[in-house]
């Protein structure tokens, strides 16, 4: 969307404009259902938060100043519920947290020669072990991960988000990607790319 | 400092942007027209006008009670007093009565009863208005 059509938008949506509302819940359903989706690994569970998200977008929207970008201020609404739900749940933490073996600096070794990460062709199989990658780790992870690497934020942009520093936010994408990494090589290495 | 540019390296390496690579090609899922249907619903029920606070009623509620509440003043406390009390009903024999005590109050003075008042004052017995109503 561009930039005046968007800024016409959100105008509209502040006044309760419902049509205009409408357009914006197709501009970023998907993505929003898509990051829901893969924070609360629950497919119902997901179609309610996200429709929680919207709901709340629109009852907020007047209150929205503009400080940050539009997108900024969907995503922080979504990863508040997504944070809520998951405490209402009382979800344990899951097993990849924010303290890995690649946090001292240790050099990774990728010099299987099947890890070939510039051939690397998401296919059925591969798709399933990424997303499973990024279902194992901890909350924390994934959102730097997913609003980074998926919904292309900047450093700055997250970490307004989620109210940490610019350096939090890059250590976290890295032990995210590492993992992420150490789970498409042990694919790969253990035949699954045959 | 260090330890940021360290990481901004790590990030940019081949290896590191081709896991980004495969997490943005991951495939996007679109809820489903059931899912936008019902999300229609609420929202269209968030739109719904909410009744404002009418100022003009508002005021007026409590003048029209206050209006009502006189009314009613006028029509129990002022209006029996000034009628009389010769009436059939309950009320204005309870009335009569009242008004003919404070009468021979007036005469006789503290002290005497009613009975004993009209025993004095009359030697043939006055029927009691209120003793003539059949309550019962």
């Amino acid at each position: 969307m561009e930039a005046g059509a968007e800024e016409a938008l959100i105008d509209r949506c502040r006044k309760q404009d419902v049509e205009a509302f409408g357009k914006f819940v197709d501009a970023y359903q998907a993505r929003v259902f898509g990051f829901v989706k893969r924070m609360v690994s629950n497919a119902d569970e997901a179609a309610d938060v996200t429709q929680e998200v919207f709901i709340r977008a629109y009852q907020s929207f007047a209150r929205f100043d503009g400080r940050s970008s539009v997108r900024t201020w969907l995503f922080r609404i979504a990863n508040n519920l997504c944070i809520d739900r998951s405490r209402q749940l009382g979800r344990t933490p899951n097993s990849v947290g924010l303290v890995s073996d690649f946090e001292d600096g240790e050099e990774m070794d990728f010099s299987d020669s099947r890890w070939q990460p510039e051939a690397l062709m998401l296919d059925a199989e591969l798709i399933q072990v990424v997303e499973a990658g990024i279902a194992e780790m901890s909350e924390k992870l994934r959102m730097v991960l997913l609003l980074h690497d998926r919904e292309e934020m900047s450093y700055e942009e997250i970490a307004e988000t989620l109210s940490i520093p610019v350096g939090t936010v890059k250590s976290r994408l890295f032990l995210a990607r590492a993992h992420l990494q150490s789970v498409v090589k042990r694919y790969m290495t253990e035949g699954g790319n045959d | 400092m260090k330890n940021e540019n360290q990481l901004d390296e790590k990030l940019a390496t081949d290896s590191m942007k081709s896991i980004a690579q495969l997490v943005k090609d991951l495939p996007e899922e679109i809820p489903s027209m059931n899912w936008r249907s019902q999300l229609n619903e609420r929202i269209l029920a968030e739109a719904k006008p909410k009744p404002k606070l009418n100022l003009q009623r508002w005021l007026l509620r409590p003048a029209l009670g206050l209006g009502l509440a006189a009314a009613l003043a006028v029509a129990f406390v002022i209006r029996p007093s000034a009628s009389d009390s010769t009436g059939s009903t309950v009320e204005s024999l309870m009335i009569a009565t009242h008004q003919d005590d404070v009468n021979y109050a007036s005469v006789t003075g503290a002290g005497l009863s009613v009975s004993e008042m009209k025993d004095y004052s009359s030697p043939t017995p006055v029927s009691d208005p209120l003793l003539d109503f059949d309550v019962f």
